[in-house]
């Protein structure tokens, strides 16, 4: 296989010699994935929609005659692991671009370190700290506050309750801050927020906190916590005697398999908040959830999603960046990407300060399956 | 909503109790601060879920995991504090043991689970709440109430009114004299460890059942509870376990309930200290002083 | 009865008994006496089976001690009543006599609670108290009661007047003549070398973990080191005292 890559690669080069217009080389891109370890999931899960968006690449999209050559690699959830990948893929493999990980350690750990080599990485970490005061290093989801952003506009546009309740978990900044953002903008608008209780993620008993929720009957109950905690939390209110018209909203972690799976019928018209709507925003969308259920057997996830969105980007990139891409076009050409298509977000995205900016999608559960919601 | 709070800070409470218990028991009689106790506590809940994800009913899935935690805990004595009780003096050396056998254990469950949280399948127990002065009560908080009282019920009995619990508070109150008059402390050892272990075990699949989350770090804020109803109850007293886990969890409830959640914790703590001020030995913490005079 | 050959035993390390030999017969009560830390303490949970032993032998009704669990030495009829009592203080005393019946094993009992009860009237009248609210003499009474439900066929005693009032220690001492005179095989450990002289039938005397001295407890009372070292400075109270 390796060998004929090699051969179409050579015989491109010749047709590019000979006609000297079009100059068709192979790119390298290195990815240093979760594979195992603690993050073995998601990075598992983006690893997959990567390499199905290369595939894709390769077979139908115009890279001004290139072809991508893609090296997935084990970062082990590991930090020194992740070093040492990165450092073989620029030095010794001489790729063009590196797919950093999936998780903002990692990725903080080896930005800098990117940033001095000058190569390319991209990463799918959440962190807006990975691209800060750098030039090399490229975000391809969007940050959390736009993120957060869009589900507050469609609970007070769409869904417009009178009273709320916010619940977020206080060992946590990321969810801290998801939660204040989500507040901030629905009480512009006109929400009140009734109360606002905190939990830690290692708690696991709601019922006192339950109970205080169901005595004050909220329109609607917002959850800033991890998957698991999101589900449990909302079984525990809907034991407790929840009305079942209370609206309940959360964030990304609860348009996730993990919730849907933990809790079960509890889990139904509850609002959450993805990149990647189910089913395809747009024929792209289509042609990738056939793809990576042709190859692996089971539908795609929001992270196989993003995977599939960051190779797309690199393609793009690639193109954009013109005859004989080197690292540096091709990094010029990425920060430059707009409107470009994508699956993730409406359909369009642009590169703004090397961070993609695209609209997230709320998505609601219906039959216990996540679908886009209504209004949107 | 006062009412619906206070029983549900009875059946938290009823949770602390019972995990309190096993914890107390087997520091009163032998002095032995098992602080592997929570790891125990969420061994026995995984049992409990891998039993049920093999297909058999939940009352063998109780039973197996409570025989497993049971001589689980007999093994962490026998490989982690007795070779340390043959040197003598060693409460410190133990307590180090088990916190080793804590991490071993939390470590183990770690790698088994993926350090995913797993839950009992859906439908496995009766949800649906009935309803009693007005309170919303769910089928598993009257279990979990029944299942304390019983315990505490059993224990006492088998403590205060058979001969095998004479030897056991024997044993607590004065080893040698003990062994003097013909209690074989090894067996004491292995009946106290197991019944500890047992406890513990069903304190984990009640939990894992009531609160949906069965993970590897499950056991820690419940050691911790355990510790303070240890200190508040007064160290060894099995009353004062009950009483002081009771007190906890409605405590804990109504501050949840009435005061910003943030401050929970600082109002609890802040209750055990004021508690221990006016009484520095707990709540029932005298007879444990004699007991201790008694052994010097 | 009880045979103990060349015992060697150490605690905490130090050599605590350098080959003691002793004997008591059935129905003998031997007196052992000696100075603090002579090894007295140590050669009687040497028997008991608390303190291992380093080399010689204990036979008890030629059976070999050594190398048993000291539950199963009582559980044989060779009852320990510990110094300083040691009764169980969390306990009822009622809940302490039951206990002493764990010794029994497959044995019948040569005493029931009744008779210990009628041995030792405060006894009965306390008997749903905490152990730990009884007096010293109180307890001392425990102690010896709680041994008898065991069926001893010897009784070992370590200084059971330690701590009690004069008063409380004839009573006492009045009790373990009463139940050696019913058949019961006593070896006594005391410190208060001139009471012990005065009930036991023989006597040994223990210095820094050997037997210096033994006979006929007269003989041993009279022996005159014996008076100097440990009844000398008691010449006073042996005066009021004397035997008659």
């Amino acid at each position: 296989m390796r060998k004929l890559t090699l051969g179409l690669a050579a015989s491109a080069t010749l047709i590019a010699s000979s006609s000297m217009s079009v100059h068709a080389a192979e790119i390298l891109v290195g990815v240093a994935a979760e594979l195992t370890g603690l993050n073995a999931n998601v990075g598992t899960q983006t690893a997959r929609g990567i390499e199905v968006g290369v595939e894709w690449l390769n077979a139908n999209h115009d890279m001004n005659g290139n072809t991508i050559r893609l090296m997935i690699e084990d970062n082990a959830t590991d930090k020194a692991q992740s070093m040492t990948l990165l450092n073989k893929f620029a030095l010794r493999d001489n790729v063009h671009v590196v797919v950093g990980t999936s998780s903002s350690i990692l990725a903080l750990s080896i930005a800098p370190r990117a940033e001095e080599l000058q190569v390319p990485m991209i990463t799918s970490a959440f962190a807006p700290a990975v691209v800060e005061g750098r030039k090399w290093v490229f975000k391809a989801s969007d940050t959390p506050a736009r993120m957060f952003q869009s589900i507050a506009n469609y609970t007070a546009d769409v869904l417009k309750p009178e009273t709320c309740v916010r619940v977020y978990a206080r060992d946590n900044e990321a969810y801290v801050e998801q939660s204040n953002v989500w507040a901030r903008i629905v009480k512009e608008k006109g929400v009140e927020i009734v109360d606002e209780p905190s939990i830690l993620l290692s708690d696991t008993d709601f019922t006192a906190i339950a109970t205080r929720i169901v005595d004050l009957d909220p329109d609607c109950l917002h959850l800033a916590m991890t998957p698991e905690t999101s589900a449990n939390f909302v079984i525990q209110t809907k034991s407790a005697g929840l009305d079942p018209d209370t609206l309940i909203i959360g964030g990304t972690t609860m348009a996730t398999g993990f919730f849907l799976d933990a809790a079960g019928e509890a889990a139904e018209g509850t609002y959450s908040l993805a990149d990647y709507s189910p089913g395809g925003i747009n024929e792209l969308g289509k042609t990738f959830e056939a793809a990576y259920e042709a190859k692996f057997g089971e539908k795609p996830d929001n992270f196989s999603a993003v995977g599939f969105a960051e190779a797309l980007v690199i393609g793009q990139a690639i193109k954009a960046a013109g005859d004989n891409p080197t690292r540096d076009s091709i990094r010029e050409a990425m920060a430059g990407l707009k409107d470009v298509e994508t699956i993730i977000g409406n359909g369009t995205l642009s590169m703004v300060d090397q961070m993609a900016q695209y609209q997230m999608n709320v998505l609601t559960v219906e039959d216990g399956q996540l679908v886009r919601a209504p209004g949107q | 909503m006062l009412a619906q709070q206070l029983f549900n800070g009875l059946v938290l409470g009823a949770v602390y109790a019972l995990f309190a218990l096993g914890f107390n028991l087997v520091f009163g009689v032998h002095k032995i601060m098992n602080l592997a106790h929570g790891a125990i506590f969420m061994v026995g809940a995984f049992v409990g879920l891998y039993s049920v994800t093999l297909g058999l009913p939940l009352w063998a899935a109780f039973l197996i995991a409570m025989v497993f935690t049971g001589l689980l805990s007999v093994m962490i004595d026998f490989v982690a504090f007795r070779p340390l009780r043959k040197t003598g003096d060693a409460e410190f050396a133990m307590l180090i043991a088990s916190i080793g056998v804590e991490m071993i254990l939390v470590n183990l469950a770690l790698r088994a689970s993926d350090a995913r949280t797993l839950r009992f399948p859906f439908g496995i127990v009766p949800v649906e709440p009935f309803f009693l002065f007005g309170m919303r009560i769910t089928p598993l908080q009257f279990v979990i109430a029944a299942v304390a009282v019983l315990c505490v019920t059993l224990l006492a009995f088998y403590l205060y009114r058979t001969s095998f619990g004479r030897q056991v508070r024997a044993v607590s109150s004065n080893e040698r004299a003990a062994m003097l008059l013909g209690v074989e402390p090894r067996m004491i050892y292995l009946q106290t460890f197991f019944i500890s272990g047992l406890l513990a075990g069903l304190a984990g699949v009640l939990i894992g059942l009531a609160f949906n989350s069965i993970n590897f770090s499950m056991g820690e804020p419940y050691l911790l509870r355990g510790f303070v109803v240890l200190i508040l109850g007064g160290l060894g007293s099995l009353r004062g376990a009950v009483v002081a886990g009771l007190a906890l969890g409605i405590i804990q409830t109504l501050s949840v309930a009435y005061f910003p959640t943030g401050l929970t914790d600082i109002i609890v703590y802040s209750l055990l200290f004021a508690v221990l001020l006016v009484r520095p030995n707990g709540l029932f913490g005298d007879a444990v002083s004699d007991a201790r005079v008694a052994r010097r | 009865m009880l045979k103990i050959d060349k015992l060697t035993a150490s605690y905490s390390g130090i050599t605590a008994l350098h080959g003691v030999s002793l004997t008591v017969s059935k129905g003998e009560m031997v007196a052992l006496i000696g100075a603090n830390g002579a090894g007295k303490s140590t050669l009687l949970n040497c028997i008991s089976g608390i303190v291992p032993s380093d080399s010689g032998q204990i036979l008890f009704n030629g059976q070999e001690l050594s190398g048993r669990r000291p539950a199963s030495i009582a559980r044989m009829g060779l009852l320990q009543v510990p110094e300083g009592r040691q009764i169980l203080s969390d306990l009822s005393v009622y809940e302490n006599l039951q206990l002493g019946q764990l010794a029994l094993g497959n044995r019948s009992p040569t005493w029931s609670h009744e008779q210990v009860v009628e041995l030792f009237p405060v006894l009965g009248a306390r008997q749903n108290q905490r152990a730990g609210s009884l007096s010293g003499g109180e307890q001392q009474m425990l102690a010896i009661g709680r041994g008898l439900m065991g069926a001893p066929e010897l009784l070992l005693l370590d200084e059971p007047s330690l701590g009690l009032a004069p008063k409380i220690v004839d009573q006492v001492f009045s009790v373990l003549t009463r139940l050696n005179e019913a058949g019961l095989t006593i070896l006594l450990v005391e410190q208060n070398a001139r009471r012990a002289l005065q009930i036991a039938s023989r006597a040994y005397v223990l210095e820094r973990g050997m037997v210096v001295h033994s006979g006929p407890a007269d003989v041993v009372a009279a022996d005159k080191k014996v008076v100097t070292y440990y009844l000398g400075n008691l010449a006073d109270a042996a005066s009021q005292d004397q035997p008659a």
